[in-house]
Formats: structure tokens, sequence, C-alpha cells
């Protein structure tokens, strides 16, 4: 999933303290402090964000989706400095890399681990499970995906239960809520993926996996050493051979012209 | 394989435009390359129809088709496909030619002039990396000189 939109500053507070308080030393206010001047925000967002923080993180459990919440939290600090919302050179810069690094979730990105196939031969295994050859179309069924769906949305930060609205602000839970108004609505969530029919899940074949991966080279117009030995490193994990791949090419380029 | 993008394009290009005309030379030249290269007469007549439309027929004739000179001399060179070191030099090059930095219309380009020639493989190979890493390319044969231009690898003015 991709972040499309430009993130409030106040969702790149809460991003940045979230991982700051679930850091080893706990949250650093000094960097927060800096965090929060670079952004512009006020003692109420901080304040604000503290409240959701502490409301939510169920003693770093975070209900039970830490990882999800991380990772989010580590994407939009990461994207406000690319953006430059929070400085992308310099002392700060440093300290939120190693933030965001003392947390990373595996370095560079595999285009492949996130289409869900993974290497290990043609009929190989995929996602982290091994493959029935007689069914490899099910090992790109991914529901990894559609749980941070429930999780996390574009807007927000915690979808099913944010407390942050399109603007980054916080609001306040109503935790008074009887339990019994809610209960409608998680049993109709939870039937969802019962019906859902099996037909409908993501498949995704290793040539197609590949193919789709190859279509990203030219993207910037220029195929560059690291996109060609990417795919040369696909090709031998997924038992693709060069003929096959020149015939991708060539009928990716038909296409596309 | 588009005909602008082949040696034998090229050929025609050397016999007809330095003065707008082709000699008998140049035809007999061009003859040889057809057997040199493998190339059909279908092919051919293919990118000669092709020449003429979109290059010949814009010529004005200023002289008695003095471009079989530099067609004789390129040819010659033509020898390069029987050289044992063609393959790996094509590899190289393809090699050369994507640390560059290769556009989708240069490789298209680029391999179809190379496909022409037979050494389309290995000009493949070494720029998507397959098989044994390709070597450094030292000096351009002056067979391929006119496709390393397309590519960047040597100045178009060079």
């Amino acid at each position: 999933m991709w972040l499309i939109q430009m993130l409030a500053p106040e969702q790149i507070l809460h991003a940045a303290m979230i991982l700051s308080v679930e850091s080893e030393d706990g949250i650093n206010e000094g960097l927060i402090s800096q965090v929060q001047e670079s952004l512009e925000c006020d003692a109420e967002d901080h304040e604000a964000a503290m409240s959701h923080i502490e409301n939510h993180r169920d003693g770093g459990d975070w209900g039970g989706r830490r990882d999800a919440v991380l990772h989010r939290s580590r994407e939009r600090v990461r994207e406000a400095m690319d953006n430059d919302s929070l400085p992308s050179s310099g002392p700060l810069s440093d300290e939120l890399n190693t933030l965001v690094g003392e947390q990373d979730d595996g370095g560079e990105i595999d285009p492949f681990a996130e289409l869900g196939v993974a290497s290990g031969g043609a009929g190989g295994s995929f996602g982290g499970q091994a493959v029935d050859s007689s069914d490899p179309l099910s090992a790109f069924m991914d529901d990894d995906d559609e749980e941070e769906e429930d999780l996390v949305d574009g807007d927000g930060f915690l979808a099913s239960d944010s407390t942050l609205n399109l603007d980054g602000e916080v609001v306040e839970d109503d935790v008074a809520e009887p339990e019994a108004e809610e209960q409608p609505v998680v049993e109709e969530v939870e039937e969802e993926p019962e019906e859902e029919p099996e037909e409908e899940q993501p498949t995704t074949t290793p040539n197609v996996a590949y193919e789709m991966l190859m279509s990203t080279c030219w993207i910037d117009g220029i195929l560059d050493p690291a996109e060609a030995k990417l795919l040369a490193r696909k090709r031998e994990e997924l038992g693709i051979t060069f003929e096959q791949h020149l015939e991708m090419l060539q009928s990716m380029l038909e296409r596309s012209s | 394989m588009k005909a602008e993008n082949t040696p034998f394009w090229h050929a025609l290009e050397l016999a007809w435009c330095s003065d707008g005309a082709l000699s008998l030379h140049s035809i007999r030249l061009l003859d040889a390359m057809q057997n040199m290269i493998g190339l059909s007469n279908s092919d051919r007549a293919e990118i000669e129809s092709q020449f003429e439309e979109n290059v010949v027929y814009d010529l004005t004739r200023a002289g008695f088709g003095c471009g079989d000179q530099a067609l004789a001399a390129w040819v010659g060179t033509l020898t390069f496909l029987d050289d044992p070191a063609s393959y790996d030099v094509s590899k190289a090059m393809g090699k050369a030619a994507m640390l560059a930095g290769l556009s989708r219309e240069r490789w298209l380009a680029s391999h179809s002039w190379m496909s022409q020639l037979g050494l389309g493989q290995p000009y493949a190979e070494g720029v998507w990396l397959e098989g044994d890493e390709a070597g450094e390319i030292a000096r351009v044969p002056a067979l391929l000189v006119p496709v390393a231009k397309t590519i960047g690898l040597i100045d178009q003015d060079e």
C-alpha cells in the first residue's frame, strides 16, 4: 500500500512519538521537541498525540497490531523526510534515521516479497509458504495486506478505531460509549471474510509477477544496473529462462508502444 | 524489427546519402552484404521500400553515387562477424550500454540492429546481465560504431 496523500504535521508528530515511545530507551522528549518545532506543531498537538498513544498503546501491544502500527509510523516518518516536512539531513535527520532504523523491518524492499513471491524455483515457495505445485496461485494469497487495510487507511492512523481525523487532529475517544452499540459493527466486519469467495483472492503467477517487476525497469526512462541485477537474480530464483525474459520483454514493449 | 534500426538501412544511407545517387558498385556491395548477414529477400525488400519512401524521395541528386566508397569500407568490416571474439565483444557492449543508461527506445533500436547481424543474443545477455560476467569493451569495432552511437557509447560527432 502506498501513501499518496501529504501527511498532516500532527500525523507525522504522532508517528514520531509512537516510534520514540516504542524505542528501547523510551520516549526521547528532546527529539520529539525538535520534531514538534520542525513541524510547527503546538503543545496541544503534542498533548493530543500523547493522549492517543496512552489510550491505545496497550502496554506496547497496540491491541495485537504492534507490527502494523510501527510499520506505518516508520513509513510516515520516512515520507515526511522525503517530502521535506522533516529535515532529510543534519542532526535531527540522523536521530530520526536512527529511530526509524532501530525498528526497521527488513532494509531493502524486495518487490517480489511485496508481490508475495519468494525465491525457490518455478514451483518454489511464495510469501514464505511452501507451495503445492498443483496450486501455485494459492501462494499469492496474502492476508497481511487485508489485515493492514483493516488497521490503517490512507487518511487516519488507525482506521478501525482511529482517533485521528482527516486533518490529523486527535479526536477524543468516547470511552463511556456502551459496548452494545459497537457490537453489531464488529459482527459485520467479522462476517465479511467468511463470505468472500476464494476466487477473489489475488492471483499472480511468477511470470506475471516478474513481468510486473520488469515493467518498472523503465519507469524512470532508463534501465540501471541495480534493476538489471535484480531481474537477473529473480530469473534464476524463479526458474525463468533468458529466452522467456526476452519474450516477455518484447510483448511488454509491444503492448506499451 | 524496425527497418531504420538495422545495419542494412545504415548501408543504404551510406550508399545513397553522400550525393543522392546509387552506383552500380553500391548495388553489388548491398548484395554482398545481404548474403553475409543472411538477410532474406523479403526483409531486404521491406527495408529498401521503406528507405525509398522515407529517404530517397527527398534526396536531390548531386553526383554519381560516390557513397560506394564509404559503403565498401563499412561492408569490409563485416568480417568482424567471423571473429571468435564477436560474441564477447557484443556482450561487453550490451553491458556498457546498460551501465551508460539505456532507455527503452535505445534498447529496441540497438537490439534490433544487433539482431540483424546475428549478435542480438550476446548483446541482450550483456544488457540484462545474463550468464557469465561480461568483460569491459576496450574498443568498439568499426562494424558496431553506428549502433554504439545510437546507444550513446560514442559521440554522434566522432
